[in-house]
């Protein structure tokens, strides 16, 4: 017994494990230019890796045995460390640098007696992680993954005058910008990998640290990453002040990757929305409730209704009330469920306008709970009135019938006691949608439940969300089954647990 | 067939006289079935129905092409009273949300949409679409099913435990949220002439998640059809297991996959229709029942009916005669899976 309840638990891990797997499959390796879709089309490639980077979708995808180059500001300024010019360079693109804005510093820079700078400050630059980054990796490898599309105006000369002069004084805030009109160069410089022997064009990176100093360092003849370091730690006038190294690596790095993000994410349901920030346990904690009122009674009516007709239709079996009532079924299972739904608003719309739509009243549940049973109901009684029809036709019903039992004490107590298994492995399949309400219903209802909530998400592209109902879904579903299982026990005894 | 007997074993085994005195007459599984179909007028009515659904989308293929190569003009040439080749022609622009009416032109018969589009044409044209859905992605989903499942039961072990726990994981996300995260999951997503965000990609998610019922149902029967005479001695005389699966699991087991593919057609027709209602279905433009209800969803409240009645209509008349063949082929293949 112990050793059947342990291994079906096992058994539903994996399942959950398995469908883990697939929602990164789905809304994660498929995400296309997500951050296009959140940013905007037109935001510049660095308002685009600062969103990937703040969402996690900068790391590596199933194992991280990458590394990444990282500049760390060892002043102690409150200014935030950035590029402050690239001249006449693909500089920062070409290195994948990007500011840090969401990961906090590494708890190493900041002493323990100085105050922790604002989290905000960002003094860290970091690269793009590269597989297997060591000195020996040549210079184009770390662009590789950058996601690098050539801006569509030609940068005049000029123009980049004019930024750089610009930088100088302008708030850092403007940098992002300063650095756009280099693309066009870096891009040209990365497709064809620089080699020593061509008049490779001058890379000169000024970075701004946080107390307010600047650092010149030219990276003109660097192939590998090994001399981008070089060219910073030893640089003559550095004096420590900016560290170059690369991001450790240790037995634990490995698991530092979006699958394993992922996973985590989905089972301690940390996500936060892409959209707005929020957390997915707040998101769904104020949906929830909506498609619970809906769902429930209606479920519950539903359910209620297609037991009851169907015992009586199987136990008037071949009756006329019989041949009606299934004639209806099969009539109600081809009726299309938007048909019932865009009828029923209709109707409600006629008769009672402010309840054919939004929850300003509580009243506005009946309509549609009322719809989802009946669209039901030809299904689940065609499907309960078979299982009832192998039980009325033994032997103890007719020796009830004999005895004088009258007719709902022979279907209530002894026929459903005796279908219990099917009927509960049917109600149990169903509380996946009990969560999430009915989609359609709530979207044509405009009833804020979670139905209505993945629908949106889908709209707008909100991946976590979407990954988080899903999952929510899963789980619940593989936690009934599984409870079901178990349960058998206790309402057949015929069934033995191996 | 006659079967030939010799005379010892007749001899030894009882009963054997008989079967040669009186050659026995070959009443296999798939002739019983026939013979129940074409004895019952409703199978055979339902079916009528289909083949005629299968012939207006048959032509709706043909119409698509003709019309894209200007023979015949395109629902929006008829709207705009243009013919093939977009030259105006002296019938008029069709009214726009034009209630039916059977005096004007064919086209209007069944009324028009805010675009002056024909209704009737359009739901002709969305049988197409439901009829391509259910059949191609039934023609993935299974043979899937029916290859996975006889592997699960025939060979047991890890093989069954990898195919259980595939076919668990998909069944715990419920089929419409898989469907939607599958079509999403598609979006811009092309391969060759292949476009996964329109239709294609609809093929492919209905095939990928409903070859599960056809692979439990088969699953189940192998393991039953393993443990039997007939397969013990095809193993005992040195067969290969995957001649023994090819030439005596799989016939055996191929009526679930035409009930399942019967079934699973009547699923992925409604899935298709829920799908292009919610917009993730066919492309924008191409018609279909589902995006005909989206679209008469507004109009129904403004007094227009036709639209939805006529894709709502379309689309009953199709399950309804489905789900009666489907039972009808159920009863006839599977004695045992019998409605009462």
């Amino acid at each position: 017994m112990l050793l059947y309840v342990l291994r079906r638990i096992g058994w539903s891990l994996l399942t959950v494990f398995g469908v883990m797997v697939l929602t990164f499959l789905l809304f994660r390796l498929s995400a296309g230019d997500i951050a296009a879709a959140h940013v905007g089309e037109k935001a510049t490639e660095r308002a685009k890796a600062v969103f990937l980077h703040k969402y996690g979708y900068h790391l590596p995808t199933l194992l991280n045995v990458h590394r990444r180059l990282v500049l760390t500001d060892a002043t102690d300024g409150n200014r935030p460390l950035n590029v402050a010019d690239a001249k006449g360079s693909n500089a920062a693109e070409a290195l994948g640098l990007i500011l840090e804005t969401v990961e906090a510093p590494p708890p190493t820079e900041a002493g323990d007696d100085e105050p922790p700078p604002p989290a905000v400050v960002p003094r860290v630059l970091v690269g793009h992680y590269v597989p297997f980054l060591d000195d020996q990796t040549p210079l184009p490898a770390l662009t590789r993954n950058a996601p690098l599309a050539p801006q569509a105006k030609a940068p005049a000369p000029k123009a980049g005058e004019e930024a750089a002069t610009q930088s100088a004084t302008a708030e850092p805030a403007t940098q992002p910008g300063t650095a756009e009109p280099s693309t066009q160069p870096t891009t040209a410089q990365a497709s064809s990998p620089p080699t020593t022997g061509e008049a490779a064009p001058r890379a000169i990176m000024v970075f701004r640290l946080s107390d307010g100093t600047e650092l010149k360092v030219d990276f003109t003849g660097a192939t590998t990453a090994g001399d981008v370091l070089e060219a910073v730690n030893r640089h003559p006038h550095n004096d420590g002040r900016l560290v170059a190294s690369f991001s450790p690596r240790g037995p634990l790095t490995v698991f530092d990757s979006q699958f394993f993000h992922h996973l985590q994410r989905s089972v301690t349901f940390q996500a936060r929305s892409l959209r707005d920030e929020r957390k997915l346990t707040a998101i769904i904690a104020q949906h929830g409730p909506a498609s619970l009122a809906v769902s429930v009674p209606a479920l519950g009516i539903g359910w209620a209704m297609a037991i009851i007709v169907a015992s009586l239709v199987a136990y008037y079996r071949g009756s006329w009330g019989d041949k009606i009532g299934v004639f209806l079924s099969v009539l109600g299972m081809a009726v299309p469920f938007l048909a019932f739904l865009i009828l029923g608003q209709w109707i409600t719309f006629h008769l009672a306008p402010a309840r054919a739509y939004g929850t300003f009243y509580p009243s506005n549940v009946y309509v549609p709970v009322l719809i989802i049973a009946l669209a039901s109901l030809g299904g689940q009684v065609r499907f309960y009135r078979t299982i009832i029809l192998d039980e009325t036709n033994r032997d103890y019903v007719r020796t009830a019938r004999a005895k004088g039992v009258p007719l709902p004490g022979i279907l209530f107590k002894h026929v459903l006691k005796n279908c219990m298994l099917p009927i509960l492995t049917n109600v149990i399949m169903t509380i996946p949608f009990l969560i999430l309400g009915n989609l359609l219903v709530e979207q044509s209802f405009g009833i804020a439940g979670l139905g209505d909530l993945m629908i949106s998400s889908i709209q707008s592209r909100d991946e976590t969300i979407m990954n988080g109902l899903v999952f929510l879904l899963a789980l619940v579903y593989t936690a009934g089954i599984l409870v079901t299982d178990l349960s058998y026990t206790l309402f057949d005894p015929r069934v033995r647990l191996r | 067939m006659a079967i030939e007997v010799k005379s010892q074993d007749a001899a030894r085994v009882p009963g054997t006289q008989r079967i040669e005195a009186k050659p026995l007459v070959g009443r296999s599984l798939w002739s019983d079935a026939v013979g129940r179909l074409r004895r019952d007028w409703t199978a055979k009515l339902c079916l009528a129905v289909i083949a005629l659904y299968a012939l207006v989308a048959i032509g709706g293929v043909f119409y698509e092409a003709l019309a894209a190569h200007d023979v015949v003009p395109t629902l929006d040439e008829y709207a705009q009273g243009l013919n093939a080749r977009g030259v105006p022609v002296d019938r008029p622009p069709a009214p726009t949300n034009a209630a039916p009416n059977l005096r004007a032109h064919w086209t209007q018969w069944l009324g028009t949409d805010w675009n002056g589009k024909s209704a009737l044409l359009k739901t002709l044209l969305g049988a197409k679409v439901s009829m391509s859905v259910g059949l191609i992605a039934n023609l993935i989903a299974v043979p899937i099913g029916l290859l996975l499942g006889a592997i699960a039961g025939y060979f047991g072990r890890w093989r069954d435990s990898v195919i259980v726990w595939l076919f668990s994981t998909l069944a715990s996300i419920p089929g419409i949220i898989l469907l939607i995260a599958i079509k999403y999951a598609f979006q811009g997503v092309r391969w060759g002439p292949l476009d996964f965000s329109g239709i294609h990609g609809l093929y492919v998610a209905l095939g990928v998640i409903s070859w599960i019922g056809t692979c439990r149902l088969v699953r189940a029967e192998t393991l039953k059809l393993r443990e039997l005479d007939y397969v013990m001695a095809a193993r005992a005389s040195g067969r290969k297991s995957m001649s023994i699966l090819l030439r005596h699991i799989l016939p055996n087991v191929l009526h679930i996959a035409i009930i399942s593919f019967s079934l699973g057609f009547v699923g992925a027709v409604q899935s298709e229709v829920i799908l292009s209602y919610l917009g993730l279905g066919v492309p924008v433009g191409q018609p279909s029942w589902g995006s005909m209800i989206n679209a008469a969803r507004m109009d129904l409240v403004a007094g227009r009916w036709w639209e939805f009645t006529a894709a709502v209509t379309a689309m009953f008349f199709l399950v309804l005669a489905l789900n009666i063949f489907g039972d009808r082929l159920r009863d006839a293949l599977d004695p045992r899976l019998r409605n009462v």
